[in-house]
């Protein structure tokens, strides 16, 4: 598997990991960069997050 | 001692390397989980467990060249192999990778507490794979629980590299299975630590008190450690910022010492 190929899935992963993030209520370009970073943990931890409007009573998100 | 553990479609998955993985995991799970149940910010948080990655990466690559006996294994494919197996630069580069990113992201407070009950169990997952693989081997005895390594292994290279046996022989000279003894303490330091996670007052006590008992415990552990090579004044150069880093945070935890009720004490005294 080359660099180019590597880059491109993880590209990928952090565009779904900012997608199913957009769809919970979260802030999409953060949760890209996460995506990016981290592929399946971002996204895994993204994907069994409830919607935003759901939560309450945690810290404020600093980002 | 068993290097590969099992392969699939003739991809040979190393011992090693697929305990290191599941300990990543399952630290990684537990991190997550204590995060949350604390209520700290989940993207904050997956940014610091990024910083964390890549700092115990470069931590544990630097630490390896800095304190590994590499003299003993002369085979350079043997050097390459062990790059990146110290879980003592690991903690250290992780550390830092985790307060420049806490820096970076403009996030304050200690992410220490829930690091400290994942890093015990992921650490002593990681320990199965140092024992099949043969690394982190422990030093020659006659003790009747040691274990024998086969020819071609890190502890057997080492002792024909020291005399302890001839280069024809069959096995390595018994050594304490030290990886075990290190996967026994974490599992009860975890335990320990698990269930004091909620009785500290002060944010960050609970990791202090991880980086005191895990320093302390591996200073004494390095005696039965055959991986590295004693100075002349009977200690390793790893024992001298052990022995520092165990001071140094047994102080910390004296001062920050205050705990709350655990929450069943609380009822039977507000009952009371």
């Amino acid at each position: 598997m080359d660099s180019t190929t590597v880059l491109l899935a993880w590209t990928t992963m952090g565009f779904a990991t900012g997608l199913v993030a957009l769809h919970k209520g979260r802030v999409g370009r953060t949760w890209f960069f996460l995506g990016f970073l981290l592929g399946p943990i971002a996204l895994g931890a993204i994907s069994i997050q409830k919607p935003k409007d759901e939560v309450e009573g945690h810290e404020p998100h600093s980002l | 001692m068993n290097p590969i553990l099992f392969e699939i479609g003739g991809f040979a998955v190393e011992s090693y390397l697929f305990f290191y993985l599941l300990g990543c995991l399952v630290g990684g799970v537990v991190f997550y989980r204590e995060s949350q149940r604390l209520g700290w910010p989940l993207e904050t948080m997956l940014f610091v467990m990024f910083g964390c990655m890549v700092g115990a990466m470069i931590g544990s690559v630097i630490f390896s060249v800095l304190f590994l006996d590499f003299d003993t294994l002369p085979q350079i494919d043997r050097f390459s192999d062990l790059l990146g197996r110290t879980v003592i630069g690991g903690i250290a580069g992780g550390f830092i990778g985790v307060e420049v990113t806490k820096k970076i992201v403009g996030y304050p407070h200690s992410t220490g507490d829930a690091f400290a009950v994942a890093i015990p169990i992921g650490h002593a997952i990681g320990r199965v794979g140092c024992f099949l693989g043969g690394c982190c081997f422990g030093s020659a005895t006659s003790v009747p629980w040691a274990v024998e390594y086969p020819e071609g292994s890190y502890p057997y290279l080492a002792h024909v590299h020291y005399g302890l046996i001839e280069s024809s022989a069959e096995v390595s000279h018994a050594v304490h299975p030290a990886q075990l003894y290190e996967l026994g303490f974490d599992l009860v330091l975890f335990m320990l630590l698990w269930r004091l996670r909620d009785r500290f007052k002060i944010r960050g006590t609970i990791f202090k008190l991880y980086l005191f008992s895990y320093a302390s415990y591996r200073f004494i552990a390095e005696f039965f450690r055959g991986d590295s090579p004693f100075m002349d004044v009977g200690l390793k150069p790893v024992q001298i910022l052990l022995l520092v880093v165990a001071l140094y945070y047994g102080w910390r935890v004296y001062t920050q010492r205050e705990m709350v009720l655990p929450v069943s004490d609380r009822d039977v005294a507000r009952h009371s």
